[in-house]
């Protein structure tokens, strides 16, 4: 029942509702980007060295790139790399996260006292100093990128996992089942986590915008998905070479980067609403 | 619009002298700020300053001039002179005014220029050369192995220097250095104490030169601008259109620069994007200085790893590149394909060197030849992260090679991280290694003998190669050098050929210096021997 | 637990914290397969020159021993030497830090001043036209990539409409004409205090791009806090009751329910700061300011650890005290908070 009246003030909110008509459009693109792209060739890297910086025309509505690259078709295939980016990072940072966190509150004590430190230290690094840094030791490319920023997110999900567990912990049956001897594994793996998912869950989605940025940010500074790899962050930061005199380079693509987050920031909004409005106070 | 920002900042302006000539009360200081308005609307003009800016890229390190070997020489190379100046026509006097050697070329005798003050005031004699050079060798710290050869320096008078070389070797050549050459004042230097407390002393921003420009302390400020002030005694003489003030500005943003040399905010830079100079040659407020440099662009192969160890794999795959396409593409015609492992102006370059060309079918005979009809190899190949055209030659190569069967792992890295891969275990290390080489002082010598004469360490003989005939030659050339450059020449032929053969390594191209200059400004010639340099000394106002 | 004790229960937290970003810092940039060394000695050593350099950084000594260097230093105040610039680190720091600092003020600034009004209006105004656009712009604003916002202010402001400056933090020749007495470190402020108009003009006209850009995210997070807690203030009683006594509606919105709403905001307000420090990293890249952002990239992508070091410390301490400051009051102020 709950369930249904989330949806229905989701779809109220007309806001929530772009929000999550242009993710749809977005994993359709990316499904489809053999099929949309006009030049899935060059979108995957291969250079065509006589049409090099056109500007936007008919043949290429988004001009082409320093190797002669169609933009368009590489901004179509970006989303890939992008999407993927996104979930893999929110996905693995939750992995990470959630366990630690569900152990920490759950017990308490000295495991919630050691967990919680190492989260702190964690949670102090500005966030993308420490993905900068962990992106430079293990190597550029898109799965070092992937894991740079799943390590410097976990954190988040370790504090609301172990909320979330604190308050699952007291209810009535958990103390129940703690009385009848039930191994404590067991209790977590089925009254405490699946008890303190959903929440989680939610700010997992909201977090996917948050996650790109990142995820392109590092792309920007060289340090992520590596060319010829189709990837946002990537072009922008190869057109920012060109800017000045190339304007369509950087723009279209960080505009493609610019609406995808959008698009989960704005479906985000409205869920933090239906869901509370004091759920992440601090934002940071 | 201009209109009324103009209006909107002398509101704020002339709200600004009021209230500070409130604040303060007294005559004196509005008056003084009033003057201060009043040139502002001079600078918005911009044709009263005497400032010459360059516009560079990177920021400086050290200015110690016996060790630094790095960027810095842009700023030493007009604080300090050396001993013989390098030109493409050949070397110059500079602080000697001439100079012989014995007939095997092992004792040298330099004869000084008379009356060449230091900044400091000092006089310039013999002393202070042997106290410059032995400085550089004691400490021992980047480019001090350039004197090697020399066993002693003998002071024979206040204008003549003798040194005895181990070894023959071409000192000339060598005093001509852009880095580890300079000459500084002894007196004064002597009495700060230790080598480590000079170098202490200089990278406060002092130099103890005879250039004709000197760092001005107060202003330096070695991460955003380096500002140098004319010489007043500087031996060669002053004309009234000549700059008194030089400032090195860093910028790395490319498009920032070329953006600030086309309305005149900076005179001149260097290293703009290659795509945006056929646009800047049609500028009328800009010039393009296109001079051959001595770089080259190298793709090592592994030699110790399969498939890379096989000759013919290496002759197939040197093959496989469109040298004139990269050339053409990447460097937009500013520059021109390798004739070898040494770049175009050098001696040891030979227009008629017989080297690789585009040839598919000629790759793929070779391949066939060598068991690998259709490929099927994976190789990684690492550039230095950054580098631009380093990145269009990857990906290039990457989609032609993907032609024969051959897929191409590109992998970006920092410089040192890369070096470091490669100097590792062969037999784990990257297939190919993209670098740039140019020499410490122009000689083939630094060329062959760093990249390809055979190493029990390695450093930068980055493919592996080792042929004791290829280092027999070589060896011999270089004591040749000097006394008789024509056999030397032959020699170094005759080994490059060697490694033509062999193909240790892809010789991709040379790329230009390409200098960008504002109308403002005339007299800019471009010297490959101190590369990145501007000696604002030849700037005139144009 | 007494507010005192609690006062130095967060601060040895804080310390640990930061001794643990420390570490994790050292050891992550020391097992970079790397040779710093090659990146101190310059481009074209010879293998002694490397091993004399290795020797001088004490590289060759076990990596334990090398921390162990590296904490003694720092509790004498010692941040060691750059590899890439060779200089010592503090110095490095300190004039980066003042140009980022004036920076994140100025945007700060820019931030509350728009953030806090919209956030108002927008909750008065709930779910009408300028609410729903008010909220757009919050969320664009927290949705924006900086790298990319500063580069289309660049292509409109400087090439397109050539009124601002492309990037730098003030003009060489302005400065060499009129030499800047700094005092501060903060250009304003010094050009203001010498009245030294034509710097004042210059350093503001390259500050407002570079700052815009960085405001963008603090003024989406600034308006949604602001908007979010005035409406809840707006549906308590006192203000009921003010509107029953027929007050005007400026003095309840802006006198009444913003006191009441504005400290949370101002809690928005101190930890934007905190991020704004990392936002200034690309900012600093695009607009070519000479700050802490562009140092720690430099530093960063040329595995300079000492310079990494230093900067991760600083921007580290800056963050753990901010979020303590911002606790404390938070303690301080609302008395639901249990100790």
């Amino acid at each position: 029942m709950r369930k249904e009246e989330t949806v229905k003030i989701l779809f109220r909110n007309k806001l929530s509702v772009v929000g999550l008509s242009i993710i749809v459009a977005l994993v359709l693109t990316a499904i489809l980007a053999p099929v949309l792209a006009p030049y899935p060739n060059q979108a995957l890297g291969e250079p065509n060295l006589k049409e090099r910086l056109q500007p936007p025309s008919r043949l290429h509505p988004m001009g082409t790139d320093y190797l002669g690259r169609d933009i368009l078709s590489r901004v179509i295939y970006g989303t890939r790399t992008s999407l993927l980016v996104g979930f893999s990072v929110v996905f693995l940072a939750l992995l990470i996260g959630v366990p630690l966190g569900l152990v920490a509150g759950y017990f308490g004590g000295k495991i919630d006292l050691i967990i919680m430190r190492i989260t702190d230290i964690f949670l102090a690094f500005p966030p993308l100093l420490l993905a900068l840094l962990i992106a430079t030791t293990i190597g550029r490319g898109l799965v070092n990128a992937i894991l740079a920023l799943a390590i410097s997110w976990w954190p988040w999900y370790t504090r609301l996992a172990r909320g979330m567990a604190i308050s699952v912990k007291e209810r009535p049956y958990v103390e129940a089942s703690r009385a009848m001897g039930i191994a404590d594994w067991k209790i977590m793996v089925r009254h405490v986590l699946p008890n303190s998912l959903s929440p989680i869950i939610v700010q997992a989605t909201m977090d996917m915008g948050s996650a790109i940025l990142e995820a392109a940010a590092l792309s920007f500074l060289g340090l992520g998905v590596q060319p010829p790899t189709p990837d946002w962050g990537l072009m922008v930061s190869e057109g920012k070479d060109y800017f000045l005199n190339y304007w369509w380079y950087p723009v279209f693509p960080g505009l493609a980067i610019f609406i995808t987050v959008i698009a989960f920031n704005l479906l985000g909004d409205a869920v933090r609403e239906v869901i509370d409005p004091r759920l992440r106070r601090r934002l940071l | 619009m201009r209109k009324e920002i103009a209006v909107f900042v002398l509101a704020i302006v002339i709200f600004g002298v009021v209230a500070s000539g409130c604040i303060s009360g007294g005559n004196t200081s509005t008056t003084q700020t009033q003057s201060t308005t009043s040139k502002q609307s001079s600078t918005a003009e911009k044709t009263t300053t005497n400032v010459v800016i360059y516009g560079y890229q990177s920021e400086m390190i050290t200015l110690d001039p016996s060790t630094e070997f790095s960027n810095s020489i842009v700023v030493l190379a007009n604080v300090y002179e050396c001993l013989v100046k390098y030109t493409p026509d050949g070397l110059k006097p500079w602080l000697a005014t001439s100079w012989e050697s014995n007939k095997n070329g092992t004792i040298w005798t330099f004869h000084l220029r008379k009356g060449v003050k230091f900044h400091t005031g000092n006089l310039m004699t013999a002393e202070d050369v042997k106290w410059s050079v032995e400085r550089t060798m004691r400490m021992g710290m980047g480019p001090a192995f350039i004197w090697d050869p020399v066993k002693k320096i003998e002071v024979v008078d206040n204008y003549t220097v003798k040194f005895y070389l181990k070894y023959p070797a071409n000192l000339p050549l060598i005093a001509s250095s852009a880095y580890g050459a300079y000459i500084m004042d002894s007196k004064y230097l002597s009495k700060l104490g230790d080598d480590k407390a000079i170098a202490a002393w200089f990278n406060k921003g002092q130099d103890a030169g005879t250039g004709p420009y000197m760092i001005v302390k107060d202003k330096y400020n070695p991460k955003t601008e380096i500002v140098l002030k004319k010489f007043d005694d500087y031996w060669g003489g002053w004309s009234n259109d000549q700059f008194d003030l030089a400032v090195i500005k860093i910028i790395p943003d490319a498009s920032l620069r070329e953006q600030m040399v086309t309305s005149g905010e900076i005179q001149i830079t260097r290293d703009l994007p290659l795509d945006d100079l056929p646009k800047l040659k049609n500028n009328p407020n800009v010039k393009v200085d296109q001079t051959p440099s001595y770089q080259e662009l190298y793709a090592f192969f592994n030699t110790k790893k399969a498939p890379l160890n096989n000759k013919l794999v290496r002759q197939a795959l040197s093959y496989a590149v469109p040298y004139k396409d990269i050339v053409d593409y990447v460097l937009h015609g500013y520059g021109e394909v390798a004739k070898g492992p040494i770049p175009k102006g050098m001696l040891g370059y030979f227009e008629d060197m017989k080297t690789y060309t585009y040839n598919l079918d000629k790759a793929k005979q070779l391949l066939a030849q060598a068991g690998y009809p259709n490929g099927g190899f994976k190789l990684m190949l690492t550039y230095t992260q950054g580098d631009q055209a380093e990145a269009k030659v990857a990906e290039i190569i990457k989609a032609e090679w993907k032609k024969l069967g051959i897929d191409v792992e590109i992998r970006p890295m920092n410089w040192e991280q890369q070096w470091a891969l490669a100097k590792s275990d062969p037999t784990k290390a990257q297939d190919i290694l993209m670098m740039y080489w140019w020499p410490t002082y122009p000689t083939p010598y630094d060329f062959l003998f760093n990249m390809f004469h055979c190493e029990k360490e390695i450093n930068f003989n980055l493919c592996y190669y080792c042929n004791e005939e290829f280092d027999k030659a070589i060896d011999k050339a270089v004591t040749l050098e000097g006394i008789q450059p024509d056999k030397a020449a032959s020699l170094y032929k005759k080994a490059e050929q060697m490694l033509v053969e062999d193909a240790p390594a892809i010789f991709l191209y040379n790329p230009d210096d390409v200098y960008v200059y504002h109308k403002s400004i005339s007299g800019f010639k471009d010297n490959p021997g101190y590369p990145q340099v501007v000696f604002f000394y030849e700037l005139h106002k144009a | 637990m007494k507010f005192r004790e609690y006062v130095i229960y967060r601060l040895v937290l804080a310390v640990f914290v930061i001794v643990g970003v420390i570490t994790v810092v050292f050891f992550i940039s020391r097992v970079i397969p790397s040779d710093p060394a090659a990146l101190w000695v310059g481009a074209h050593p010879t293998p002694e020159a490397i091993e004399k350099a290795r020797e001088q950084l004490h590289l060759n000594d076990p990596i334990l021993k090398q921390f162990g260097y590296y904490l003694w230093s720092l509790l004498h105040g010692d941040l060691g030497v750059s590899i890439r610039t060779h200089n010592p680190v503090a110095a490095d720091l300190k004039s980066a830090f003042t140009a980022t600092f004036e920076l994140i003020l100025v945007a700060e600034f820019i931030a509350i001043i728009i953030g806090i009004p919209l956030g108002v209006y927008s909750a008065v105004k709930k779910d009408s036209w300028l609410d729903n656009l008010s909220r757009i712009f919050a969320i664009s604003g927290v949705s924006l990539p900086a790298f990319w916002f500063g580069i289309v202010l660049q292509l409109i402001f400087f090439k397109r409409l050539g009124l601002l400056p492309l990037a730098g933090r003030v003009d060489t020749v302005v400065m060499l004409e009129h030499p800047l007495h700094v005092i501060t470190g903060f250009y304003l402020l010094d050009s203001l205090i010498t009245g030294n108009f034509p710097v004042f003009v210059d350093a503001l006209r390259h500050l407002i791009l570079p700052a815009v850009t960085l405001a963008m995210y603090p003024v989406g997070l600034i308006t949604r806090q602001v908007r979010s807690m005035m409406i809840e203030v707006l549906n308590e009683n006192y203000i009921r009751t003010a509107w029953a006594y027929g007050l005007p509606p400026r003095k309840i919105y802006f006198k009444y329910a913003l006191k009441n709403a504005i400290a949370p905001a101002l809690i928005t307000v101190g930890l934007s700061f905190a991020y704004t420090l990392i936002g200034a990293f690309l900012v600093e890249l695009i607009f070519n300011w000479p700050g802490l952002g562009r140092y720690a990239a430099y530093a960063i992508m040329s595995m300079d650890y000492p310079a990494v070091l230093g900067v991760t410390i600083i921007a580290a301490t800056a963050y753990v005290f901010i979020n303590l400051i911002v606790d404390l009051i938070q303690v301080r102020i609302d008395p639901r908070i249990k100790l």
